[in-house]
């Protein structure tokens, strides 16, 4: 199984826009997806057409001590995903509590547990700038180590550029991260210039394909389905597709 | 395939490279214009001139 771990600079990024458009255009080629959500937000799922109301995750799981591998969404043949779960104020604390090596454990079951069955893990991990609890953050690195892939999704916008320029922390965390331009809109000045300026700036590690700002997404999103259920004709979907081959691409050669 | 023409070469020479394209040259200069065009940009390069900023791209990629 390949993993695929990807993530935003900050929150709002579209992280999981793009974790779960990716796992489809994956499924699309044929591969079986699985999409794990460690995001306390919680939005993965939606994009699965999973019930909101639905409070089941890992981490809700793992805090009431009850098996997590239940918590697996999805029809056959359709993306697969494990959401984080709902956590109320209680929980969250109890979850920040949680042992290192009871996170990295569920790192390795995850990865171990699913192999056969799913082509790709795709990994919706949060912001780079956000805290997390030193158990939290050796499950990322578990997660982070063992990807063939990992993407940043960046929108061309200033408050992006300045962190992962400028902010050693932040450009630290990113060094072996592919930059994915994400909701690229050239007929935005401000947009368009940060564009050409990450294309030269980070040359070399940026994705070869751009994900346009387009209104699919957002419709998508809100009809709780993928781009590719929603809107196959779409931009986003035609630039995730290529997305997905791009992936397989640079990859090729590499053992699963 | 035909020579590069002396005042292209020249242009080329500007930046420090040899066999940039047309493309790469053009968008070279777009993304000094651009650091120049916003406040925030021109800020966080400090000012620098284009030499400069060129220096600090090379190293950082």
């Amino acid at each position: 199984m390949r993993v695929v771990v990807v993530r935003s600079v900050r929150g709002g990024g579209g992280s999981s826009t793009v974790a779960a458009n990716l796992a489809a255009a994956m499924q699309q080629l044929g591969h079986s997806c699985l999409l794990l959500d460690l995001c306390q937000s919680n939005d993965l799922r939606l994009h699965a057409s999973v019930d909101p109301c639905e409070p089941d995750g890992w981490a809700r799981r793992l805090v009431a001590d009850q098996a997590w591998e239940v918590a697996v969404f999805g029809a056959e043949g359709s993306c697969r995903v494990i959401p984080f779960g709902e956590l109320d104020g209680d929980a969250y604390e109890r979850f920040l509590a949680f042992p290192q090596e009871a996170l990295v454990a569920f790192a390795e079951q995850v990865q171990a547990g699913f192999s056969p069955a799913a082509d790709w893990l795709i990994v919706d991990a949060p912001p780079l700038v956000s805290q997390h609890s030193a158990a939290f953050e050796s499950m990322l690195h578990a997660f982070s180590k063992s990807a063939s892939l990992r993407l940043l999704a960046v929108p061309p916008e200033a408050p992006a550029y300045t962190s992962l320029r400028f902010s050693t922390r932040v450009r630290n965390a990113a060094a072996d991260y592919h930059l994915l331009l994400n909701r690229a809109a050239p007929e935005v000045a401000i947009n368009r210039d940060l564009s050409l300026v990450f294309r030269q700036e980070f040359a070399s590690r940026m994705v070869p394909i751009r994900i346009g700002a387009d209104s699919a997404l957002a419709e998508a999103f809100a009809s709780l389905r993928t781009v590719f259920q929603y809107s196959p004709d779409s931009e986003a979907a035609r630039e995730f597709h290529a997305l997905a081959i791009w992936c397989q691409a640079s990859l090729l050669g590499e053992r699963s | 395939m035909s020579e590069l023409s002396e005042d292209i070469r020249t242009v080329y020479q500007s930046f420090g490279r040899k066999d940039l394209s047309y493309k790469e040259v053009t968008e070279r200069l777009e993304y000094h214009s651009v650091l120049d065009k916003w406040p925030l940009l021109r800020l966080l390069h400090g000012q620098k001139p284009a030499e400069e900023a060129d220096q600090a791209q090379e190293s950082f990629s």
